[in-house]
């Protein structure tokens, strides 16, 4: 299935230590950590793990593993980037379920090894892949994504859950893609995680009403980031989250072009969406008390 | 005439958040036994401090677990009443036991009906309602069908179908909610790629249409699981055919939940059945 990320570890070792975080990872680790053999300093940094995650990935030599217990995404993800010592000064940020292909891993070398560059952190692109095939326009690509990147210069910000990297300095872009495998543990995990995603999602949304919505101009500014933040923001006053993510990912987005895959993940985002929005209504309106109150009614009836 | 007397039994696992209501609820039934897959909240101590006789046995699956309690519990009642944690049974429900149970009678079984109440409000529409399930019965007459999930009871013995009802309290957060919609949904999908490889535990085809529930089984495993469109089906049937929309907002959104929960069977199917045809293509 991922034939494409096959390394040959024939060229010396590059410049550049990698880290994953991981809980839960055993279906994918062992092909994560394969695909990026031109490393010789991956940390793995994981949260406890219950499965043979930390036992695969000691078994290679190249690799080092740290334990965390996991509290936030974006503390979990600044320990990565701040707490551990690495071998070189570029750090390449993977994900478990992601494969770094051959071009990339050179373009990564190459990139790390020049020593004018005046960029402190790279961004790329990905493809994600669902039911053996790229799904392009159904997951919006292409979506810049910050991976390699000089630690001591990036952090990320405070948020709940989906949190972006700060960048001190300028950013420089590759060429070359890695891929994402969203389902390759199990579809059972994806809809677990996503409903983490979407708890924690739902408590930023709540948090974000509270504080009226963000000003219009925002939606214009000249900052991609800032922009898609606002729009991000806005999105939570709005009425019917998961049928406009369906038409905007599958009709605006052309998700129709991508088959029965670029459909069903349509369908899986919005009802991620659903989710967020019914649990900002569940927090707002206290659904706990409410029911609680009737049920203390309905027990203290007297018999017909 | 003597009062019968009733054994609850409780089948729990991290139950922190009911234990003690629901045992409170059920003593006034009975003797009340907590069957708890060894929780990790305290549910155990909980439920002995509210007045219930605990006994801890690793979980299996639900009817496995509770037909071992329904042999082994030290029951010395002549009615067994199965009460969910999450479930309550109201002074009226109670009080129509009491009466109906007082009676001489033939019938070794009874169904209670049961009430959902989420958003604060009991749900009476969408075809949850009512919901009759085999909870009450003579001790040493019913036993659960093996199945994963969603396992029916069978009677040996003639059923009748008690008035009142119990309340089934949808309170814990909607991820919990979903937690057990992921689970079950895994789970079930479990069961469709066995019905389709055909190593179910089924009845002989002769058998299948004897009764009603045996018929809407027969179509729940080979009609239903190749519908397309399942997701919108059980949307429409409960929320429009089943007159959810009668319940205002928590029907149009459990008629929501119930189609994304369909929705992730599928998926999870169509995912299973791609991996055992690629495990079978690389032999």
């Amino acid at each position: 299935m991922n034939s494409s990320t096959q390394q040959s570890a024939t060229q010396k070792p590059s410049r550049i230590s990698v880290v994953i975080l991981t809980l839960n990872e055993e279906h994918n680790i062992g092909d994560c950590i394969r695909a990026l053999s031109f490393s010789d300093d991956i940390v793995i940094v994981d949260s406890f793990s219950t499965d043979r995650t930390v036992e695969i990935a000691r078994s290679f030599p190249n690799v080092r593993v740290f334990q965390r217990q996991f509290d936030t995404e974006y503390k979990q993800r600044n320990y990565a980037l701040h707490d551990v010592e690495y071998k070189h000064d570029w750090l390449y940020i993977c994900d478990a379920d992601e494969r770094v292909p051959e071009d990339l891993a050179r373009e990564l070398s190459a990139t790390a090894s020049s020593a004018d560059s005046q960029h402190v952190a790279y961004r790329l692109h990905y493809k994600n892949i669902y039911l053996g095939r790229w799904i392009k326009h159904a997951s919006s690509y292409p979506v810049w994504i910050i991976r390699l990147v000089q630690p001591r210069r990036v952090r990320y910000e405070v948020r709940e859950t989906n949190v972006h990297p700060i960048v001190d300095g300028t950013v420089g872009e590759l060429k070359a893609h890695f891929y994402h495998y969203s389902f390759n543990a199990g579809l059972a995990r994806w809809f677990a995680k996503h409903n983490y995603y979407s708890t924690r999602e739902a408590i930023e949304g709540v948090r974000i009403r509270a504080k009226g919505r963000p000003p219009l101009r925002s939606l214009w500014s000249s900052d991609p980031m800032i922009r898609r933040r606002a729009m991000k923001n806005s999105s939570y006053f709005l009425i019917g989250r998961g049928f406009f993510r369906f038409l905007h990912q599958y009709v605006v987005k052309l998700g129709f072009l991508d088959g029965a895959a670029g459909f069903h993940y349509c369908m899986m985002i919005a009802m991620y969406e659903y989710w967020i929005e019914l649990k900002m209504n569940e927090l707002e309106s206290n659904w706990r008390q409410a029911t609680d109150r009737k049920v203390q009614k309905l027990l203290t009836e007297t018999p017909t | 005439m003597t009062t019968p007397r009733i054994d609850v039994m409780i089948p729990t696992l991290n139950e922190a958040d009911h234990i003690a209501e629901t045992v409170a609820n059920a003593l006034t039934l009975g003797t009340v036994y907590v069957l708890d897959s060894f929780s990790t909240d305290g549910t155990q101590q909980l439920a002995r401090d509210a007045g219930a006789v605990v006994v801890e046995r690793a979980f299996t699956n639900y009817a496995d677990q509770k037909n071992w309690g329904l042999d082994n519990l030290p029951f010395t009642g002549d009615w067994i009443f199965i009460l969910d944690a999450d479930e309550r049974i109201t002074p009226d429900l109670g009080a129509k036991i009491r009466e109906r149970l007082a009676r001489s009678s033939r019938v070794k079984g009874y169904f209670i009906n049961r009430v959902v109440i989420f958003m604060g409000k009991p749900i009476r529409h969408g075809g949850l309602y009512p919901s009759w399930n085999l909870r009450l019965f003579r001790r040493g007459t019913a036993r659960y069908e093996e199945r994963a999930v969603h396992e029916h009871m069978v009677c040996n013995g003639a059923t009748d179908y008690m008035r009142g009802e119990m309340l089934h309290i949808r309170r814990e957060t909607l991820s919990r909610y979903l937690e057990k919609h992921i689970r079950y949904a895994d789970l079930e999908s479990d069961e469709w790629v066995k019905w389709k490889l055909g190593e179910s535990t089924m009845g002989s085809p002769n058998s299948l249409f004897k009764d009603a529930l045996a018929l809407r089984q027969w179509v729940r495993r080979h009609v239903w699981p190749r519908l397309p469109g399942r997701p919108l089906w059980r949307f429409m049937y409960m929320f429009f055919f089943r007159f959810g929309f009668m319940d205002g907002l928590p029907g149009w959104q459990l008629a929501r939940l119930m189609a994304c929960y369909e929705y992730m069977i599928g998926l999870l199917y169509k995912q299973k059945m791609q991996r055992l045809s690629e495990e079978k293509s690389n032999k």
